[in-house]
């Protein structure tokens, strides 16, 4: 699968929004044929439950999605949608929007719940056959419709956790297990650099490789949805990376799209890479610590497919097939004893005494333009409270955010909100300066760009340590020689700065080696990751967490996979008996002669 | 060339060397970030020297004491080549740093002021303004080189390709971060003077603290108004001396940065905290703290005193969600702890109806 094919989506929208023959139907919004100007956010489906469609405008109101449903009983319809208010305070909120039923809107504005949940939208009476369902923005900044739900009777959906699970599963007629499964040699989760580095390099050797990205782009960070530049060294893998990097333009800028046309093209072309855009992976079975099988999800669909091979490749970046899998991964910074990651310059701001769950933050990227006449931007008391007196007209890769009480993974839509606060907020007080009357926002991304999440183990734990020791293994097959940056939060060592801007730490380093152990996984037999969920600390992170390094550990991985297959390895022995092989091949990249 | 110029240069002007003794230190500082602790210099000792970046010049580094001996300062009288097109001319400044090796101030020679590169003297504000840029540790100066700041052959910028748009295009934000840290056309005596500051003479500070460290030097720290002396006092201490100082450490907490005050609460022992006294002097502060800090107090419940929680139940407001929830997760698992004045607190709350996370107190009051 090259591209999402409109005509299968179409086919499969009708599966994924379910009406009966009796009186109640459930629509996930991202099934919706015309999304108008509505954006399909799968970001945050392990914590609230769902892809869900976002009014990004930017503060203009979007488009109308609309589908349309077929009714088989006429009634009374109660209309409820599972939406949330997610800047809640003392303010009107500001994703508000309304459903429209057959050009109709209900009476209630919806957006207004602090945490997901139904909102009740209104009643109307409709008559059997076809229904048009329209989602209509009011405010342009980020009113968010998970699903909708028609019933005749007036009972409100549970509002979360499995109970809702199931409710929705049953009401999607959806069996336990998918019903497609396909077979691979490599099946490569996640379609950043990493992730399209180990497909290519895998590819290349003849492996038949599923790539399953949950974006209908290849590059994740790299990609011009996120338009972060890639930084680092191509180390042995020069070919490889050239097809899917990026110029050195400045983050956030749009000719990330020239590279994003670059990188798909180039990965496109290898027909034995079976690419799954918007596909988002949701389980990983293992048995015997071994991984059976992967299932992902359509991201608008909701089809699933199984997918199954003897080795994987986890480039997902939070390590999500790993820890489905049960593999061992570490969150949070390291204590400084533990491995000797010490940098007394710094102290505590590198390394702390005690472990905590400190991390580096992500970030958002976001540009604007100058018009020609005088711009409008509208009043948003409700991103006060985050941007307060600061006042900015572009960003940078250290508007980044990091809180104590926030998990990376866990509370990703209230940091990628908290951003959205930010960046809004900035931008509204910078317009009151009449220097800035004509600037507009030209792009914001809703993408986390993450730097730190799960940190999967390997074999090796690539640490700080390393680098000071200037350690060579004969396993190297990643080398950088960009600086080690570690971030931290401004506020915490200035309180009157915004919480939302990072500082950077460089240590810098003439070269320095990452081993192949800390490419695959200690306790799960046939699991790569490659990506920032490689097997490090927090200070190792600091480093190799660009991207083109990242790209560079995909590559090692993909051609370890291709010599697993021909020797009917796991990763571990291609260490342990094949390392020579192994080095010779990343090294020259000839083509393995398989015994099949 | 630089280091053959500054070799030049060294030869040429080092007959301009003051000699130091005990006319040092010899200006009143231009911009002191202490509190004027020059003032009760009396005694003057030279302890090491150091290597200025890109030249062959040493420097010698002075411990300023006061009249009982007690470590007040570093100083050092620079004399260094500020170097552009192969024009150099030298550079006149008395540096102080304080007992960590942070630079806190300078002084210069009202004879021999400060100039920018086309030999306009240094205005009012151009001192303020070296003085920001040498108080600032992070400053992007540090990972420069010269040449990075002088490429007349770099590209043009992206600001010109992307004109009409506003970008902090990489090297745009490098320029416009320079531009707005360093004295305008005095770009190198900047640079120079951050790297002389900031350079190897802050490790050998630091190592040589360790050989003037007494128990004196160790209160002195501890009782002072200065963040970093407190920070490096506190690592020193152990389970005892914490507890001992432990009033201190409180004052401490209520005024220090978010760095500080997490490493207090990490080190604090954990027995510590079953004392009403020592949970309330710390929780008190609760209103008043950053939410990381906030954050690692709520972690401590299960540790503090009872009557923490008691506290908290009149600030829930001040919690994010998360916070929030930690909280009432934590009541949940100490019914025992549950009394009717957390309970009141927090019905107050909802009451109120203007905290957000109000469904979770209702939730939670609910199953209770």
């Amino acid at each position: 699968m090259k591209k999402p094919q409109l005509l299968i989506i179409a086919f499969i929208c009708c599966c994924f929004a379910w009406a009966t023959a009796q009186d109640e139907a459930l629509i996930e919004a991202e099934s919706f044929l015309d999304k108008g100007g509505w954006m399909t956010d799968p970001q945050f489906i392990e914590q609230m439950g769902s892809t869900y469609l976002m009014a990004h405008g930017m503060g203009k109101v979007v488009k109308n999605a609309s589908t349309k449903i077929e009714l088989d009983q006429p009634g009374e319809y109660y209309v409820w949608a599972r939406t949330r208010d997610w800047a809640p305070g003392p303010w009107e909120a500001p994703g508000r929007f309304k459903i429209q039923i057959n050009g109709q809107a209900l009476k209630n504005t919806l957006g207004l719940n602090p945490d997901w949940n139904w909102e009740y939208a209104g009643k109307m009476k409709l008559s059997k056959g076809t229904v048009k369902l329209e989602l209509a923005d009011l405010t342009g900044f980020n009113g968010r419709c998970d699903a909708i739900y028609l019933s005749t009777k007036n009972q409100k959906p549970p509002q979360d956790g499995p109970e809702l699970k199931e409710w929705r599963r049953t009401r999607l007629k959806e069996p336990i297990a998918p019903e497609v499964t396909k077979n691979y040699d490599l099946v490569v989760t996640g379609g950043g650099i990493a992730g399209c580095a180990a497909s290519i390099a895998a590819a290349e050797q003849g492996l038949k490789v599923a790539l399953i990205h949950d974006r209908p782009l290849l590059g994740g960070n790299a990609s011009s949805e996120i338009r972060v530049h890639t930084l680092g060294i191509y180390g042995k893998f020069e070919r490889i990376l050239k097809m899917i990097d990026t110029e050195h333009y400045p983050n956030g800028s749009p000719d990330a799209i020239k590279d994003q046309e670059k990188r798909d093209r180039n990965v496109q072309k290898y027909s034995n890479i079976d690419i799954h855009y918007n596909w988002r992976a949701y389980d990983a079975l293992s048995q015997d610590s071994t991984i059976v099988h992967v299932d992902a999800r359509h991201t608008s669909s909701g089809e699933r497919i199984r997918f199954k091979a003897p080795l994987f490749v986890d480039a997902t970046g939070d390590g999500w097939i790993g820890y489905w899998a049960g593999a061992e991964y570490s969150y949070g910074r390291e204590s400084v004893y533990k491995y000797g990651e010490a940098w007394d310059k710094w102290g505590e701001l590198w390394s702390p005494e005690e472990a905590d769950n400190a991390v580096m933050g992500s970030s958002i990227l976001w540009r604007t333009e100058v018009a020609e006449t005088p711009q409008d931007f509208p009043d948003i008391p409700w991103a006060k409270e985050v941007a307060e007196e600061h006042e900015a007209t572009a960003g940078e890769w250290y508007w980044e955010f990091s809180r104590n009480d926030l998990h990376q993974i866990h509370d990703g839509e209230e940091i990628r909100d908290h951003m959205l606060k930010a960046i809004y907020g900035s931008f509204a007080n910078a317009k009151q300066d009449p220097k800035n009357e004509n600037y507009r926002l030209q792009w914001v991304s809703y993408l986390l760009g993450k730097r730190e999440s799960r940190r999967l183990m390997g074999d090796h734990i690539f640490t700080f340590r390393d680098v000071l020791d200037d350690a060579k293994p004969a396993d190297s097959v990643v080398v950088e020689k960009r600086d080690i940056d570690l971030h931290f939060q401004q506020n915490l060592v200035d309180e009157t700065k915004p919480d939302f801007l990072s500082k950077a730490l460089f240590y810098k380093t003439e070269r320095y080696y990452i081993p192949y152990r800390s490419l695959y996984s200690r306790n799960i037999n046939n699991l790569f990751m490659a990506g920032r969920c490689f097997s490090c600390s927090h200070a190792g992170l600091g480093g190799p967490r660009v991207m083109r390094t990242t790209g560079q550990m995909g590559a090692a991985v993909g051609m370890a996979a291709a010599l697993c297959k021909q020797k009917g390895v796991n990763p571990r022995v291609i260490y342990q008996k094949y390392l020579a092989e192994y080095m010779d091949l990343v090294e020259n990249q000839h083509l393995l002669n398989f015994k099949n | 060339m630089l280091l053959y110029l500054s070799l030049l240069f060294a030869l040429v002007v080092s007959n301009w060397q003051v000699p130091l003794s005990d006319e040092t230190p010899q200006h009143v500082p231009i911009h002191f970030a202490m509190d004027r602790e020059y003032e009760a210099v009396v005694q003057v000792e030279e302890v090491f020297s150091f290597q200025g970046k890109d030249t062959a010049l040493t420097h010698a580094i002075y411990l300023l004491s006061d009249e009982d001996g007690a470590p007040l300062l570093y100083y050092a009288d620079i004399l260094t080549p500020v170097c552009i097109d192969n024009i150099c001319k030298p550079m006149v400044i008395e540096i102080y740093w304080n007992l960590l090796g942070a630079y806190v101030g300078y002084a210069v020679d009202p004879e021999a002021p400060l100039t920018k590169y086309d030999h306009d003297l240094f205005e009012k504000e151009d001192y303020q303004k070296l003085h920001d840029l040498l108080l600032n540790r992070y400053s992007i100066l540090e990972r420069r080189e010269l040449s990075d700041l002088f490429d007349t052959n770099a590209k043009p910028q992206e600001k010109v390709k992307f004109k009409g748009q506003e970008v902090d295009a990489v090297s745009g934000a490098t320029k416009k971060e320079i531009k707005e840290s360093v004295v305008e056309g005095a770009l190198y005596s900047c640079y120079t003077a951050w790297h002389l500051v900031h350079g190897e003479v802050v490790q050998k500070m630091d190592a040589y603290l360790d050989s003037i460290y007494t128990r004196e030097l160790a209160s002195y720290f501890l009782d002072s108004d200065y963040e970093d002396y407190q920070s490096y006092a506190l690592k020193q201490l152990n389970a005892d001396d914490f507890e001992q100082h432990l009033a201190r450490i409180t004052a401490i907490f209520g005024q220090a940065k978010p760095l500080l005050r997490r490493y207090i609460l990490k080190k604090m022992p954990e027995e510590l905290w079953k004392d009403e006294y020592t949970t309330v002097s710390f929780f008190q502060y609760f209103a008043h703290l950053d939410i990381n800090t906030r954050t690692l107090l709520i972690k401590e419940l299960e540790n503090a005193h009872p009557q923490a929680l008691r506290l908290l139940a009149a600030g829930v407001q001040d919690m994010t969600k998360n916070q929030l929830r930690s909280y009432l997760n934590y009541l949940e698992t100490r019914p025992d702890l549950m009394d009717s004045t957390i309970e009141e607190a927090l019905k107050k709350t909802l009451a109120a109806k203007d905290y957000s996370y109000n469904y979770l107190i209702e939730a939670f009051l609910k199953d209770k």
